[in-house]
């Protein structure tokens, strides 16, 4: 049988005019059958979405290509004029994005950029059952929502419905579910299995999560600097549990009953629409400890972070930082001292901006009173430090965010937040996109730091797995209440709410505890 | 939203008052009145000068005649004209129309032309973007007067000259109004074009490499819904800002075109009455140019946060 896609002797390279030749992609070769499911697994950087970007037919503008072959539903790619490779993208092909909010037009309804996407004689029916069969239960709510009105897991189940729209016979996918809770990251590859069973779609998705691959793909190809390698499973490996931190002091952070909800207004005066977003949260953490915020999607986790860094200030309810109530304004200090990593790796960035100045910039803002005043070189050594604790080549400095992948990205956007030297570190689902021994590389740094400079930190999450074995409490977010708040060691054993005990039950085997 | 443009509404309220007031003022502060400039008619002896002067109340303080304007203002009553000795309204309402025609298709022209050449690709672009250049750096006056020439040389639009008090009433009328608009007409357009050019060019060139449009272009959609429905909406927003600048300064921009083509609009009177110091018609005339101005605000204001969603939430 003729396989579904081929590909031969596909080598990338990018020619940029300031830096020599940079290769990407050397030889790789595979196929991909009718209705099978590939895994791409490879760490960041690798080239896993230029590969994608080849297979489209849009690869960025400086890369060059040299292929053998590449064929696709007995068809030579190379050979199709574009316009008739748009068709194939639209038609033939579903694509979905790593970075969900930023892909979706923020401008139109959700209604009407998934009705783009479906075949013209397509009815609203077909619309809402789209999105009821991606796992909305309220199809009509996220049909009239805009994007930002959606959280992260949300879009990006909008933008998998995109995808599959068109009834695609083969799905490209980047990261598709790094930004889900593992509720709903379950459902969704339930659907995937469904769809490849009904409709025989093949898939290509690439991840840096071999436990997700291993539960879904038929088989998993390794991208390593580029060359396609041979798959092994991971080696096993344990970070030792912190130890408890000492004594109780005053605690660092209070929040005392925060209640937040959005407020839709129209042009003409009917009543606003108000949607509550967080019911009465109340937590404390103090300094050195770790809290864990878990929750499904749109349980109000960023909401949260966000009211935390002083980003929200619609909320209602106290927010207390060292004792001290904070105003809608507060003091340069505090500001310093509270910082937020989000998920969001291609906004939260500056374009223009080179990773050097990105790293400088907060400092800037904020000059160290150090104690060896004038000292410019300090400032750059401290960058390059940091820099390399994140696990970037200092070569990074010079390059732009469009240069890094989403990983590196968002490696930089932690050293970013770091280099304040910052009392506490709130990590909105920072840690998902990127991929295993990263994520531990970071938890270990901010472990050191919780132990040295007594650095507390809040995971804003859903990987439960990950959180588990680094925080100290676990509190768990639902339709933004706080269910339940347990010590991490005892949450497996004494977690009680369904919300909890979903978050469980979904939670896919780790592949290091496992 | 609706609190929020109220108080916008206040503010140009008062915005309006004030800058009546300054108006009247600055008039006052010069030296000479309109009957000074009459004086130097060489027909009109010093007897008859005064009686028409006695006529006109010139007693009354400036503040005095001021609240008297104003609360005839308030009744519709913008006053006489000295000059023409007819009721201010009766003299602007048809020149108003004739400018706001005139402003608006040289606007829609502008933008229209804009808009399609800001969006040609590739190596055309950098030809577009040279000829923008040279239209910009040509000053306004000078570009009138070379189509003026032009047309004049052509014999093909000889420009033609319009009576004030015959405006665009019938359909009778109608070809030679078009006719005797579209010089210049064509002249705004061209001076504003390269502004539009510019902006569009640099909007759509940021807009075409934005995620939204990026995953659009993935997903294969037509390049019409693309342009139409993703590049178009990421642009939009310093585009309307620069529409409701354009159309607030509708009135001082057809200014000397009207003036340099003969236009029976309000530039040519203006004109003349700021000269001849018929205060009334300058007061009206100010004032129709702020009100103009802060509509043109309160549209781009309002075409914003019907655009962007993310402005409505913004402003609660």
């Amino acid at each position: 049988m003729q396989p579904l896609l081929s590909v031969q002797d596909l080598s990338l390279d990018y020619s940029d005019s300031s830096q020599s030749s940079a290769s990407v992609l050397k030889n790789v070769n595979f196929v991909i059958q009718k209705g099978e499911t590939v895994g791409l697994l490879g760490p960041s950087g690798s080239g896993k979405t230029s590969l994608l970007r080849c297979i489209l037919g849009m690869p960025a503008p400086a890369a060059r290509i040299r292929c053998a072959a590449m064929r696709f539903e007995d068809r030579d790619l190379l050979a199709l004029p574009s316009r008739v490779r748009r068709t194939l993208r639209h038609r033939r092909m579903g694509f979905i994005f790593q970075d969900p909010v930023s892909h979706l037009s923020p401008y139109r309804r959700v209604r009407s950029q998934l009705r783009d996407m479906l075949p013209s004689a397509a009815s609203n029916t077909d619309l809402l059952d789209a999105l009821h069969d991606i796992g909305f239960d309220q199809p009509m709510r996220i049909a009239a929502a805009y994007p930002h009105q959606l959280s992260g897991g949300e879009a990006q189940r909008v933008a998998i419905a995109q995808a599959l729209a068109a009834l695609p016979s083969l799905l490209l996918a980047d990261e598709p579910s790094s930004a889900l809770d593992s509720v709903t990251q379950r459902r969704i590859l339930d659907l995937l299995l469904q769809l490849r069973a009904e409709q025989q779609i093949a898939m290509l998705i690439v991840s840096h999560d071999p436990a997700l691959l291993s539960a879904i793909a038929n088989r998993i190809l390794v991208l390593r600097a580029g060359s396609l390698v041979d798959y092994e499973p991971l080696p096993q490996r344990r970070i030792a549990r912190m130890p408890a931190p000492a004594a109780p002091s005053s605690p660092l952070l209070e929040v005392r009953g925060l209640n937040f909800s959005y407020t839709q207004h129209r042009l003409w005066p009917r009543a606003p629409r108000s949607t509550p977003v967080l019911k009465g949260i109340s937590l404390s953490i103090e300094p050195g400890q770790c809290l864990a915020i878990i929750g499904a999607s749109g349980s109000g986790k960023s909401t949260l972070a966000r009211s935390i860094a002083g980003l929200e200030r619609r909320f209602t309810g106290d927010i207390l930082f060292k004792g001290e109530y904070l105003g809608p304004s507060r003091p340069r200090a505090v500001r310093a001292a509270i910082q937020l990593i989000l998920q969001d790796t291609v906004g939260a960035l500056n374009p223009r901006l080179t990773v050097a100045d990105i790293l400088a910039e907060p400092l800037r803002i904020h000059p160290p009173r150090s104690t060896s005043p004038d000292a410019p070189g300090s400032i750059d050594t401290d960058i390059r430090a940091l820099l390399n604790a994140v696990s970037l080549p200092s070569a990074y400095l010079t390059r732009r965010p469009a240069q890094l992948s989403g990983g590196e990205r968002q490696r930089v956007s932690i050293a970013r937040a770091l280099i304040l030297k910052p009392s506490l570190l709130l990590l909105d689902e920072a840690l998902t996109g990127l991929d295993h021994d990263l994520q531990e590389s970071i938890l270990a740094l901010v472990d050191r730091l919780r132990q040295e400079r007594r650095l507390a930190c809040i995971h804003f999450t859903h990987d439960l797995a990950r959180v588990l074995r680094s925080a100290d409490r676990v509190a768990v977010l639902h339709h933004g209440s706080a269910v339940e708040s347990l010590p991490a060691g005892a949450f497996l054993r004494e977690a009680r709410h369904p919300a909890s005990l979903q978050l469980l039950r979904a939670m896919l085997p780790d592949p290091v505890a496992s | 939203m609706i609190r929020s443009f109220a108080t916008r509404i206040l503010h140009a309220l008062i915005t309006l008052f004030a800058v009546s007031w300054l108006c009247f003022a600055l008039q006052q502060a010069a030296p000479g009145d309109y009957f000074t400039t009459l004086s130097l008619e060489p027909g009109l002896s010093a007897r008859t000068l005064n009686a028409i002067r006695e006529q006109s109340d010139p007693h009354a303080s400036l503040v005095h005649r001021y609240v008297a304007w104003c609360a005839a203002m308030l009744h519709g009553d913008m006053g006489q004209s000295l000059a023409y000795h007819m009721s201010v309204y009766a003299l602007l309402a048809p020149r108003i129309l004739n400018t706001l025609l005139l402003s608006l298709a040289g606007l829609a022209g502008a933008w229209l032309a804009g808009l399609l050449l800001a969006a040609i690709p590739g190596r055309s672009a950098a030809v577009v973007h040279a000829l923008s250049a040279l239209l910009w750096s040509i000053p306004d006056p000078v570009l009138a007067f070379l189509l003026l020439l032009a047309a004049m040389r052509l014999h093909a639009m000889a420009p033609l000259t319009l009576d004030a008090s015959s405006p665009f009433t019938s359909f009778a009328v109608a070809g030679t109004f078009t006719r005797a608009l579209a010089l210049p007409a064509l002249a705004m357009t061209l001076g504003y074009l390269p502004l539009v050019l510019r902006h569009a060019q640099s909007g759509f060139l940021a807009a075409r490499i934005a995620p939204a449009v990026e995953a659009a272009e993935v997903h294969g959609l037509p390049p019409h819904t693309v342009w139409f429905r993703y590049i178009f909406p990421e642009a939009a927003n310093p585009l309307i800002s620069l529409f409701g600048l354009g159309l607030g300064s509708l009135l001082s921009a057809s200014l000397f075109v009207e003036v340099l083509f003969g236009w029976p609009g309000l530039g040519p009177l203006l004109l003349n009455a700021i000269l001849q110091r018929d205060i009334s018609v300058v007061a009206a005339g100010v004032l129709i140019s702020a009100l103009v101005l802060i509509s043109g605000n309160l549209i781009a204001d309002l075409l914003l946060w019907l655009h962007d969603p993310r402005l409505r939430e913004a402003s609660a």
